[in-house]
């Protein structure tokens, strides 16, 4: 059996991240894409890791050392659980790995494991590079003694496990309810979304910022940061205890919850994994099919039908670019609920804005906090990719690759435009606007919306994946995404940050100037490679 | 119909796949175009539709460049895959109206073609299925009745016999025959020779990118079965 696990394992890891196609791969473009690519990675992980190590020492700083090892292993295992939750049911039921694995003389058991443990071995990496560096931090500053780096390499081990067990238990699911209906797809996709909203909405009612009262700003926010990962995920405060006090009984009850969870997710899913995976691959069939009436459309119309179906078919595609959008109506929401100017944190009457002179701020960023959330992800970022295999039927029919880039463009802002038009409403309920106030919380969304729109589709025509077997490696891990994310944060924060720094009477000149460039770089990126020459 | 002179495609890594390449198809004509596995033929193929970009050379369409004018040439084309992964998240009638969208085709023409071919081809009853759940041969069929749908002037299939059944067979033959009658031309590659030999009234046999033999279908069998042209011409080849 081990012999089996490690033998599949190797299988999926000898392509993570598209190494083995590289390393084999005589295409000098592909090679360079994939260096420039990894170097760009590099920067972005000394990034990560500058910021893990800046807020350690903002921690010491604060006399609150012995917060580093739970909040890191609880910000840890969220990142690891919603990053695991959108892809566990690709990863785990990938449709045609399965065909090709269970005809061989290998285990039920073995194929599962080998899958879950792809995913282990990725999010180990992540949680050794957070944790490790946050260890450093504290073994230097605060000279532990030895429990410490016995438990915290013990703990750092294990930590992942826990999230992507819950991850794939509630994945595993969804996939079990979903998979016996008609459009299975769909009800996947609205109970993915109903599961994220609802985490999202219980962290948001669950928060209880208004009632802790503390004579310091800075102490409150690390006491307040202490109570919620506490609250909200036990096992990092068992970490967190286990390291730094080297309290062992927490220790023992973070591996036993790690190790059991696991053992008895694996156990059921056993017994379940082979029917599940065979009703998703049998599909609700029609015989009674009679030709009716025919409806027509011009080409665009066709295209955008089409590319609207192809959307709504991918379960982790919605999950993953309606994250953003969905965001960018609880954004405002969460402002609308909590009524900011009567949440009060400091002892005395006193509310966090006003302490923090931060009313004035917040309304002027808005409509670029808006911006920014369906900036990162458009669908239109891997739309092309999407294609996959099938991107011969558009290659070889009589159209126009404008018309094909119009309708993935128009799919993108047919998707969004619900979205924009609820949290514009809910922003304008909540801040109550000027006149000018609300033509940028108006037009500063849209133009960005836009923007990215065109933005994905450029940066995907200019890093397509079309031999993929999986939607999760082009959605999650292909360069156009990565890029995508990038162009988003960086052109909505860039401006953002440097009007928090304006000064005052210089705002409606700079909103003007930032929705002009933006159009203009919209303008000059469709113009280089949406249009046929 | 086709005209192909000097196709040259070279692929990044260096590797020549179609050398000069030349030849002519007329309208009426059910073109073989034969080869072992790697010798260009799904290039040429890719080529002619517009897939693939090629290095020099010229391929014209009915007259029309497919270099200058590709949205023409496929207006007037059609073209299978050997392997037609086709949108599985559609059903098929959806496909087939996508595709006579695209091709814009009437509505009552529409449904009369697609009436009549998925019933020829015996899959009306699978319509309203998503294209997932189809078999390869299934899938076959469906992209063959996208693919007469507009009734082309140059069909271009590769391997289109592989995956499919004796009866689809048969009923490909006659529906390429009918096409072919109808004034249209056949160009396809395979690699059953007995099928070439009977049903082609043309043949072209490509090794290591570059033609070795073309002609009618008598001129280069001749005396000899296509079997025996074959193994001299390309399998000679591949061993110098």
């Amino acid at each position: 059996m081990i012999r089996q696990i490690k033998l599949l394992t190797k299988l999926q890891i000898c392509n993570l991240f598209g190494i083995n196609e590289v390393r084999f791969t005589k295409d000098k473009k592909k090679k360079a894409r994939f260096c420039g690519l990894s170097v760009i990675w590099a920067i972005l992980l000394v990034c990560l890791l500058s910021y893990v190590a800046g807020m350690s020492f903002v921690l010491v700083k604060l006399e609150a050392a012995q917060l580093i090892p739970m909040v890191l292993s609880g910000i840890t295992c969220v990142i690891v659980f919603v990053f695991t939750f959108l892809k566990t049911g690709k990863v785990i039921f990938q449709q045609k790995a399965f065909e090709q694995q269970i005809v061989l003389p290998v285990s039920k058991t073995a194929i599962i494991v080998s899958r879950f443990l792809t995913m282990y071995l990725t999010n180990l990496l992540f949680t050794v590079m957070v944790m490790g560096t946050g260890g450093v931090v504290y073994a230097y500053l605060v000279q532990p003694n030895i429990s410490f780096y016995i438990y915290g390499v013990v703990c750092t081990m294990l930590l992942p496990l826990l999230p992507i067990t819950v991850a794939t238990m509630i994945g595993v699911i969804i996939t079990a309810i979903s998979c016996r209906m008609k459009y299975k797809s769909l009800v996947e996709t609205a109970l993915t979304m109903l599961f994220m909203g609802g985490v999202i909405g219980a962290s948001m009612f669950s928060s209880n910022t208004g009632q802790i009262a503390m004579e310091d700003i800075l102490q409150s926010l690390a006491r307040m940061l202490e109570q919620q990962i506490g609250g909200m995920y036990p096992p990092a405060l068992w970490v967190g205890n286990a390291m730094v006090s080297g309290n062992l009984t927490d220790f023992l009850l973070f591996i036993i919850t790690s190790l059991g969870v696991f053992g008895v997710f694996l156990f059921c899913l056993q017994k379940c994994f082979l029917s599940i995976c065979t009703a998703l691959s049998t599909n609700a069939g029609n015989k009674s099919f009679r030709l009716t009436e025919l409806s027509t459309s011009s080409i665009l119309k066709a295209l955008w039908k089409k590319e609207i179906k192809r959307y709504f078919a991918s379960p982790i595609y919605v999950t993953n670019t309606m994250m953003g959008y969905f965001l960018m109506v609880v954004f405002p929401a969460i402002f609308l609920i909590a009524d900011l100017g009567n949440i009060n944190i400091i002892n005395g009457a006193k509310s966090l804005e006003q302490t923090l002179q931060m009313e004035a701020v917040i309304r002027k960023m808005f409509p670029f906090l808006l911006a920014i959330m369906p900036s990162i992800m458009p669908t239109t970022s891997v739309s092309i990719s999407m294609e996959g295999k099938q991107w011969w039927i558009l290659q070889s029919l009589p159209v126009s690759k404008e018309k094909i880039i119009q309708a993935k463009v128009l799919a993108d802002l047919t998707v969004v435009a619900p979205f924009y038009v609820v949290s514009e409403i809910l922003a304008i309920i909540t801040f109550r606007p000027s006149f000018l106030e609300m033509v940028w919380l108006l037009v500063i969304p849209a133009v960005y919306i836009l923007f990215s729109a065109v933005a994905g589709i450029v940066i995907n025509l200019h890093f397509p994946v079309f031999d993929w077997e999986n939607e999760t490696v082009v959605v999650k891990q292909s360069a156009a995404t990565f890029f995508v994310m990038l162009v988003g944060a960086v052109t909505c924060g860039i401006p953002m940050g440097i009007l928090v720094v304006l000064p005052e009477g210089f705002e409606m000149i700079y909103m003007a100037v930032v929705i002009l460039l933006v159009l203009g770089g919209t303008g000059v990126l469709w113009k280089s490679k949406c249009v046929d020459r | 119909m086709l005209k192909i002179q000097n196709l040259t495609k070279t692929y990044t890594e260096g590797k020549v796949a179609v050398d000069n390449l030349t030849l002519q198809v007329e309208p009426g004509d059910i073109y073989g175009f034969i080869g072992h596995n790697g010798a260009g033929k799904t290039t040429t193929i890719k080529s002619i539709v517009g897939i693939h970009e090629f290095d020099r050379g010229e391929i014209y369409v009915n007259g029309i460049s497919v270099g200058e004018n590709p949205i023409s040439c496929k207006q007037v084309m059609a073209y299978i895959p050997d392997n037609p992964e086709l949108y599985d998240y559609l059903t098929g009638i959806q496909y087939l109206n996508f595709i006579a969208d695209i091709y814009r085709i009437s509505q009552k023409e529409r449904q009369e073609r697609i009436q009549k071919e998925a019933d020829d081809f015996e899959i009306t009853h699978a319509l309203g299925d998503l294209i997932s759940s189809y078999s390869h041969g299934m899938k076959q069929k469906l992209a063959l009745i996208g693919a007469l749908i507009h009734k082309p002037k140059l069909l271009v299939l590769d391997e289109p016999f592989v995956g499919l059944d004796p009866k689809a067979s048969l009923l490909l033959k006659e529906k390429m025959r009918e096409l072919c009658s109808e004034g249209s031309a056949v160009f396809f590659s395979t690699h059953v020779l007995d099928v070439a030999e009977k049903l082609c009234n043309k043949l072209a046999i490509i090794s290591q990118g570059k033609l070795q033999l073309a002609g009618e279908t008598s001129y280069v069998i001749k005396e000899k079965s296509l079997e025996q042209v074959f193994m001299e011409v390309a399998v000679h080849d591949t061993t110098d």
